[in-house]
C-alpha cells in the first residue's frame, strides 16, 4: 500500500473510532451520575477531552494525506543499514520480507494460529499448551532442527512452569492436564 | 543520613540482591545482543519474574537489564552490522568497518569501556541532581503536575518516530485505555461493559509485552533471513590503555551529552548516541577517518547512549515521571512493590533511595566484569535462529501476564494489545508514546480533575503559578521544535 493512502486509511479510520467513541462509546460505556455538581467531577469529561483531540488529530491527518504529503513512516525497507530509532521497538535488518503477496499470506497465516492462542491455552493450561504452540510456532517459522525445535518447545514451557509454580507459588492453571497436578 | 546510608548498604549487601544484579546485567547483555530483541523487550520480559523478590532486589535486577541491555546492543552492531537496540544504531558506523579490518575485540573492547564510564558519570548525576529537583519538585501542587506531565508527552509524542502526528495519535490512544475501569471519583464504570476482570482496570505489564514483544512475533512471520550474515572474528586485538586515553576526553564529553539528553523525558539512548556521536566527529583531529573505523566513533556514540541510563532515573526517582519507555516499565515495578516514586519518596523512603543509588553504581562495576568475560561468548548470541527465540518470546509473555493476577484475562489483553501493537507497526504509529501516556494518563487525569477541584471549575488554576508559566513554555517550544525539524529535512550522517 503506497504511503500515502496508507496515511489516508489510517485517518478515515481514526475520524469513524473517534466518531464511535463520542455517539456510542463514551455515551453507553461510562455511568456518569444524573446530577454531577461540577463538570470537572463529571467521569465522562476526560475521555471526551481525548476523543476531541484524537478527532482533530484525524482531520489533520486527513488533510494531509490529501494534500499529497509524503510519509515514510513504517517498518524500514529490506537492506537498510539503520534500524528506525524508536525506542522500544526494533525491526530486525538481517531478515528482509518476503518477495509479493507470500509475506502477507504468511503474516495473515500467523495471525489465525495467534487468535488460536487463547483457546489452546485455556483447553490444555499454560504448560501443555505452551509446549504446542512454542513447536507450532517454530515449525510455522519453518525451523527444521528437530533436535532444537523439541528441546525448546519442550524444555522453556517447562523451566517457565517450574519457575512460577514450584519458586514463586503461582498456581498455573493446567486445564483439561488438571489430573497431572494430582 | 548516616544512618540511612547504612541501611541501604545492608539492603543491597545481600546475596540475593548482588546475584540479581549479575545475572540482570547477564540477561540484559545477552538479549540486548540479540537483534529483534530490545532492551524494552528484556526489561517487559524480566518484570513478572521481579514478583518473588524484595523491592530493591527486584528493581536493581531490572535495572541491571536495562544497562545490560544497552550496551549488549554493540556486539552485533560491531560484528554484523546490525544494532542488537536501537540505541546502539550509531555504533555501526565505526564499528563494523573496525570489525572488518580485524579489529573487532578492539573495537568490542572499546564500547565496553565507554559503556562503564559514561554509566558511572550517568549514576553520579543522578546522585547528585536527583534530590535536589525533588526538593524543588516538593513546591509541586497538582496543577504544575498536570502542566509537567504535559511537557513530557509532547516530547515523547514528538521525538517517538518521525512523525508528530502520529506520535500525538499513539498517546491518545494510550490515554483513552487508561481511562478503562472504575472512575476515581464516583467509582461508577468506565468502558467496563459489566466485566468484572476490567473493574481494576488494565494491567500495564499485559499491555507492555504486547505492545513491544507480540508485533515482532507477528511481523516476523512474513520475512524470511536476507543473505548469509557473516559474523566477524573477535580476533586477538584488543583496546590498549593508550586507546582509552587517547578516546577519554570524547568518552567524558559524550557521557554528558546522554546525561543531558537523558534527563529530559522521552529523548532517549539514540538521539543522544548520534548527537554525541556528530560533536565528536566535529571536533575531531581525524575526522576523515570517522565512518571508517575510527576507534573514536564507537566510544563516542557509546558513551552517548549510555551515559542516558542513570539519567533517565532522575525525573524518575524525583518527580515520579518516566524519562522513556524502560523508565516507564520501572515505574510500573516501583508500582507493583507498592513504592511510588517522587519527592515524597525522598521524604518517607530515603534508605530504599541511597540502596537503589549504591545498587546502581554496583552495576557499573558488573557491566565491565560480565562484559569482559563475555565478550567471546556473546558473538554467538547473534546465531540464535530467530525461529527458535521468537516462540520463545511467545512463551515467556504468556507465564508473564498469567503470573501478574493469576488470569487468564491478563492473557487476553496481552494478545489484543499485540495485535494493537501489531496494527500500529503496520501503519507507522511508534508504540512508545502510547505506553508512556497509558502508565502516566490517570495521574494526569486525577491532577486536571483535582486541579478544577481546587479552582473551583476555572480552567485558569493551569495558568496561576510561575511553575506552570514554564513549564506551559517548555511545551510550546518543544512543539515549536518538533515541528521546525519535521518539517525541515535533516542531512543524514553519511554511512562510510
Amino acid at each position: 500500500m503506497p504511503a500515502i493512502s496508507r496515511d489516508l486509511v489510517l485517518g478515515l479510520l481514526l475520524a469513524a473510532y473517534s466518531l464511535f467513541m463520542a455517539f456510542v462509546g463514551i455515551p453507553f460505556g461510562i455511568d456518569s451520575p444524573e446530577e454531577v455538581p461540577n463538570p470537572a467531577l463529571s467521569p465522562r469529561l476526560w475521555p471526551d477531552i481525548i476523543i476531541a483531540i484524537t478527532a482533530f488529530l484525524a482531520a489533520l491527518m486527513i488533510l494531509r494525506a490529501t494534500m499529497g504529503r509524503k510519509n515514510t513512516d513504517g517498518p524500514e525497507p529490506a537492506g537498510s543499514p539503520l534500524p528506525p530509532v524508536e525506542e522500544g521497538g526494533a525491526v530486525d535488518p538481517t531478515m528482509e520480507w518476503q518477495q509479493g503477496r507470500t509475506g502477507t499470506i504468511l503474516t495473515l497465516v500467523g495471525v489465525v494460529f495467534l487468535l488460536l492462542t487463547y483457546p489452546v491455552l485455556h483447553v490444555f493450561g499454560l504448560l501443555i499448551g505452551s509446549v504446542i504452540l512454542m513447536a507450532a510456532f517454530s515449525l510455522l517459522y519453518r525451523e527444521r532442527q528437530w533436535g532444537a525445535l523439541i528441546g525448546c518447545a519442550v524444555g522453556i514451557p517447562l523451566v517457565c512452569y517450574l519457575f512460577f509454580e514450584k519458586v514463586a507459588n503461582i498456581p498455573i492453571p493446567m486445564g483439561l492436564m488438571s489430573f497431572l497436578e494430582g | 543520613m548516616f544512618e540511612h546510608i547504612v541501611a541501604a548498604f545492608g539492603l543491597v549487601a545481600t546475596f540475593e540482591t548482588i546475584l540479581a544484579l549479575a545475572v540482570g546485567v547477564a540477561v540484559g547483555v545477552v538479549l540486548g545482543a540479540v537483534p529483534g530483541m530490545t532492551a524494552t523487550m528484556a526489561v517487559g520480559l524480566t518484570l513478572p519474574f521481579t514478583f518473588l523478590l524484595q523491592p530493591v532486589t527486584g528493581i536493581l535486577l531490572l535495572l541491571g537489564v536495562y544497562k545490560g541491555g544497552i550496551y549488549g546492543g554493540s556486539i552485533p552492531a560491531i560484528l554484523i552490522k546490525t544494532p542488537g537496540t536501537p540505541a546502539s544504531s550509531c555504533t555501526v558506523l565505526d564499528g563494523y568497518p573496525m570489525a572488518q579490518k580485524g579489529q573487532a575485540g578492539r573495537a568490542l573492547d572499546m564500547a565496553l569501556y565507554a559503556s562503564c564510564t559514561a554509566d558511572l558519570i550517568s549514576n553520579l548525576s543522578l546522585i547528585l541532581f536527583a534530590a535536589w529537583l525533588a526538593q524543588i519538585a516538593l513546591a509541586f501542587g497538582p496543577p504544575e503536575y498536570f502542566t509537567l506531565i504535559v511537557f513530557s508527552l509532547t516530547i515523547i509524542a514528538g521525538v517517538a518516530g518521525d512523525d508528530l502526528v502520529k506520535g500525538c495519535v499513539s498517546a491518545a490512544l494510550g490515554l483513552i485505555l487508561a481511562t478503562i475501569g472504575l472512575d476515581l471519583i464516583f467509582g461508577t464504570d468506565r468502558f467496563v461493559f459489566g466485566n468484572t476482570s476490567l473493574m481494576s482496570g488494565l494491567n500495564f505489564i499485559p499491555v507492555l509485552i504486547g505492545l513491544f514483544a507480540l508485533p515482532e512475533v507477528i511481523d516476523y512471520f512474513g520475512r524470511k533471513a536476507s543473505a548469509r550474515v557473516k559474523v566477524s572474528s573477535v580476533g586477538g586485538t584488543h583496546a590498549s590503555w593508550a586507546d582509552y586515553k587517547r578516546c577519554l576526553p570524547t568518552i567524558i564529553k559524550s557521557s554528558f551529552i546522554g546525561v543531558l539528553m537523558g534527563a529530559i523525558p522521552g529523548i532517549g539512548g539514540a538521539p543522544s548516541a548520534f548527537l554525541a556521536y556528530s560533536e565528536a566527529r566535529r571536533t575531531a583531529k581525524n575526522r576523515h577517518e570517522f565512518g571508517k573505523g575510527a576507534i573514536e566513533g564507537v566510544a563516542a556514540s557509546e558513551a552517548g547512549n549510555n551515559g542516558v541510563a542513570g539519567a533517565t532515573m532522575i525525573p524518575l526517582l524525583a518527580l515520579g515521571i518516566p524519562g522513556d519507555v524502560i523508565t516507564a516499565v520501572i515505574l510500573g515495578a516501583f508500582m507493583i512493590h507498592g513504592l511510588q516514586p517522587g519527592p515524597v519518596m525522598f521524604q518517607n523512603n530515603l534508605t530504599m533511595i541511597y540502596a537503589l543509588f549504591i545498587g546502581i553504581m554496583a552495576s557499573s562495576v558488573f557491566l565491565f566484569i560480565i562484559g569482559k568475560i563475555g565478550i567471546r561468548m556473546f558473538r554467538r548470541i547473534a546465531d540464535i535462529p530467530k525461529s527458535l527465540m521468537f516462540p520463545m518470546v511467545l512463551v515467556l509473555c504468556i507465564f508473564g501476564s498469567y503470573a501478574i493476577n493469576n488470569s487468564m484475562f491478563d492473557i487476553a489483553v496481552m494478545l489484543a494489545t499485540g495485535f494493537l501493537g501489531y496494527f500500529m507497526l503496520r501503519f507507522g504509529i511508534p508504540a512508545a508514546p502510547f505506553l508512556i501516556a497509558f502508565i502516566l494518563g490517570p495521574i494526569l487525569e486525577n491532577t486536571f480533575r483535582q486541579s478544577l477541584l481546587m479552582g473551583g471549575g476555572d480552567y485558569t488554576i493551569f495558568f496561576r503559578s510561575t511553575i506552570n508559566w514554564i513549564f506551559w513554555a517548555l511545551t510550546v517550544g518543544s512543539l515549536v521544535l518538533i515541528v521546525y525539524q519535521t518539517v525541515i529535512k535533516r542531512r543524514p550522517i553519511p554511512v562510510g
